[in-house]
């Protein structure tokens, strides 16, 4: 049996915010009001139900390339297996059931992430389900092991629907760089946008920002209650803003990266992306650990189950960095930041000034540490032992070149080649010891504001709302990672968590997020200011059209779905 | 309200201008290449200056102009970086992967000019940092085997095995020049 309170955990996901769709009762919008399984026009909804709605959501939005694979037969045995529990543990009342066999496993919901759909990013090892990274390279790699985090989520019954779309090897900033295509903003097909003068559905669609745009597009169409991504700079928090998300990035070390394919090992933390502050505390509450097979994991600090509903932010001291007010800030992002740091000084939290002064520095910084340990990252990729192996057979040598070659998009192998001339001999002080050393200062600075006595940092998470695609690709890969990941990649030079929360629409219809940062191991604080402010900001929720399949005519591009072969 | 905002942006942009002027001052101290540099930048479109010349001035806060401004326009800090042919060969050597076109070379021309900011900022007497847990003890496991047996599942990866071994080409052969490298790579302009 489950106790009433037990219950009122397991539901809890999704149920935060308040944020449902509005509308009528097409499947799409029906899905997002019963956000969990929770009364829903007047009846439950059932394991099985919810990821039938989820996986129809998914192929209704095909068009938006957010998947690259989905799992549906895996996911709707995981679901009939959720439901079992279910019923077994009488958690559920009288739903329609379309499974007769109910023998095995007897047992009772796991927690409260059991029957939820959640997708991951094609960058975590899935174990028999391919697993990509956007990349020829790693086409037709099905993984003999699950990443930690994952294994984490399946472990609480929580069902995948999919692995979604990212830049090639998570690099870049806008989900545009991978071999499957761009990912599509939802954002850009719901009436918030398209009904504003000038709009064409055709060309003015919006990027999702990056490298986990298949991840954030996914939470944001309805398809998912929550996904992985990872953040090496800012790879989960940008997208996230972009797609009017709450966007977690954890503490380094606060969860494993045990099957995560390395990008920068040094700051690589998986990050979290959902609907609500809620969400994002229960799916850190079930990720966090220590993990025998990363030891780069530290044990987790004590943690509410959940956050409170009424928060008291009265002693909560926040700082706006002086230096985050960028050249190319947008007004009205500008705009937001006032008026949430306004907020909080209502709230009674004390709101002052603080400098990070080499804020400016951490971009180049950034560059240099990226590219370096990508270069030695990336030379894993021979040919060998697994993933692309090139028909050239002359010499080894000649082998391992042929593969990277053929396997290895521009954006990837210019890092490789930046990064090697930074790790050369003559170099190797000059930029890679000297990026370290900066790296050291970034560090410093933000050590220095929260010893002072700030307990969060307030700044914007993006300079401005999503740039259409076409405007997007007029400059490369490294410049445009150099302007998106301004403000997100200081948090991962010192390890912090970092939150990023919708605040507006903007004068276009798309989301402008900000974005909070802790001190370390503080994650929960974050989420809980994060939560007070969702509170009162009311972020509207997204207004897909009824008919998603007319966006995706007037978009003028085939779905591309690929199912797994399970 | 609107007022509130008003104070907040201004005190914003006031106290960027100070850190703006401040640095200014510091820079005139150095060598004068970077005080050279330091102009340039000023002049052009952010990058190591402080924010505020580029907030303050009429380009610096449109929407439209967000999309140039920010280090899209970096200014060499020790004059244009060349990448010689011999160090290009170099480098596809160490790297094993070739830069296919002159674009390639380009981007790696414009990837060192980005990292030489670094060299306005002072780290004397600062130590570099490799991790952000160097301070505490990390988790070690007990030194014996867990798991194995799993010979079988990593060789079915890939794509060449014999008899429970991968199966490489002939070794200890250095990559063809440069000329002829071109031929083994598909698609690669050189």
């Amino acid at each position: 049996m489950v106790s009433p309170g037990q219950r009122q955990r397991h539901l809890d996901l999704g149920t935060g915010g308040g944020r449902g769709c509005e509308g009528a009762s097409s499947g799409a919008v029906c899905l997002c009001l019963c956000r969990c399984p929770r009364p829903c026009g007047g009846g439950r909804v059932s394991p099985t139900e919810l990821c039938t709605r989820c996986l129809e959501q998914v192929k209704r939005t095909g068009f938006l390339n957010a998947f690259v694979t989905v799992t549906e037969e895996q996911a709707l045995r995981q679901a009939s297996e959720a439901e079992r529990r279910f019923l077994e543990g009488r958690s559920l009342t009288a739903s329609p059931l379309t499974h007769r066999d109910r023998s095995p496993p007897p047992g009772k919901p796991r927690g409260p992430l059991d029957g939820i759909p959640f997708s991951v990013k094609d960058n975590f090892c899935t174990e028999n389900i391919e697993t990509t990274c956007a990349s020829h390279m790693l086409k037709g790699y099905f993984p003999p092991y699950t990443a930690t985090v994952v294994q984490k989520l399946l472990d609480q019954g929580a069902v995948l629907i999919g692995k979604t779309n990212l830049d090639e090897f998570a690099m870049g900033a806008g989900s545009t760089d991978g071999v499957f295509g761009p990912v599509r903003n939802p954002w850009s097909y719901s009436a918030q946008y398209r009904e504003r003068p000038g709009v064409d559905p055709r060309s003015d669609w919006v990027i999702t920002g990056g490298s986990s745009g298949g991840s954030a597009a996914a939470v944001a169409s309805l398809g998912s209650f929550l996904a992985l991504g990872s953040d090496s700079g800012g790879s989960t928090r940008n997208p996230g803003a972009l797609c009017g998300l709450v966007a977690l990035k954890p503490t380094y070390g606060l969860l494993s990266r045990h099957g995560l394919i390395p990008l920068v090992n040094s700051m690589d933390v998986p990050g979290i992306l959902v609907r609500s502050a809620d969400d994002a505390a229960t799916a850190l509450g079930v990720l966090r650990g220590l993990d025998v097979r990363d030891s780069t994991t530290i044990p987790p600090p004590a943690a509410p189950p959940h956050l409170p509903d009424d928060i008291d932010i009265a002693r909560i001291r926040v700082g706006i960095p002086k230096e985050y007010h960028a050249p190319g800030l947008s007004a009205e992002t500008l705009c937001q930041w006032g008026r949430v740091a306004d907020l909080l000084e209502r709230g009674g939290a004390s709101v002052e000034q603080v400098s990070l002064p080499h804020t400016q520095h951490s971009i180049v910084c950034y560059h240099v540490l990226c590219t370096a340990e990508v270069a030695s990252n990336m030379a894993r990729f021979d040919g060998l032992q697994y993933g692309h192996r090139s028909e050239v057979n002359d010499s080894t040598e000649a082998l391992y070149a042929a593969t990277c070659h053929e396997g290895f998009n521009d954006v990837v192998r210019r890092r490789i080649l930046a990064g090697n001339y930074f790790l050369l001999k003559r170099n190797y002080e000059r930029y890679f010891m000297k990026a370290q050393k900066v790296r050291r200062l970034i560090a410093q600075d933000f050590a220095r504001v929260f010893r002072d006595g700030v307990d969060v940092l307030l700044t914007p998470t993006t300079l401005g709302d999503a740039v259409r695609y076409c405007d997007f690709i007029q400059e490369d890969n490294r410049t445009r990672s150099a302007q998106e990941d301004v403000f997100t990649q200081p948090v991962n030079m010192a390890g912090l968590p970092a939150v990023t929360v919708p605040t507006a629409l903007s004068s276009r219809g798309l989301p402008i997020s900000l974005q909070l940062i802790g001190r370390a191991s503080h994650d929960w604080q974050l989420l809980g200011v994060a939560k007070w402010l969702e509170q009162r900001l009311e972020f509207p929720a997204i207004q897909l059209p009824q008919d998603v399949s007319q966006a995706e005519r007037e978009a003028g591009v085939p779905g591309r779905v690929r199912t797994s072969v399970l | 309200m609107k007022e509130r905002q008003l104070r907040y942006r201004s005190c914003l942009i006031k106290s960027c201008s100070a850190v703006c002027a401040c640095e200014l001052y510091g820079f005139a101290c150095l060598q004068f290449y970077v005080y050279m540099l330091t102009f340039l930048y000023s002049r052009g479109c952010g990058g190591a200056v402080g924010w505020s010349a580029v907030l303050l001035s009429p380009v610096g806060l449109g929407f439209e102009s967000r999309l140039g401004c920010l280090a899209t326009d970096w200014r060499p800090v020790l004059g244009p970086t060349k990448v010689p042919p011999d160090l290009v060969d170099k480098l596809e050597r160490l790297a094993l992967l070739d830069f296919r076109n002159q674009d390639g070379v380009d981007c790696l021309e414009k990837a060192i000019r980005f990292a030489d900011q670094l060299h306005v900022v002072n780290t004397n007497g600062v130590e570099p940092m490799d991790s952000v847990l160097e301070d505490r003890a990390l988790f070690l496991r007990e030194d014996h085997v867990e798991e194995g047996d799993c010979a079988e599942a990593l060789l079915r990866l890939s794509k060449n095995t014999l008899e429970g071994y991968f199966v490489a080409p002939p070794g200890n052969i250095p990559l063809p020049e440069r000329e002829d490298r071109a031929a083994l790579l598909k698609h690669s302009e050189f």
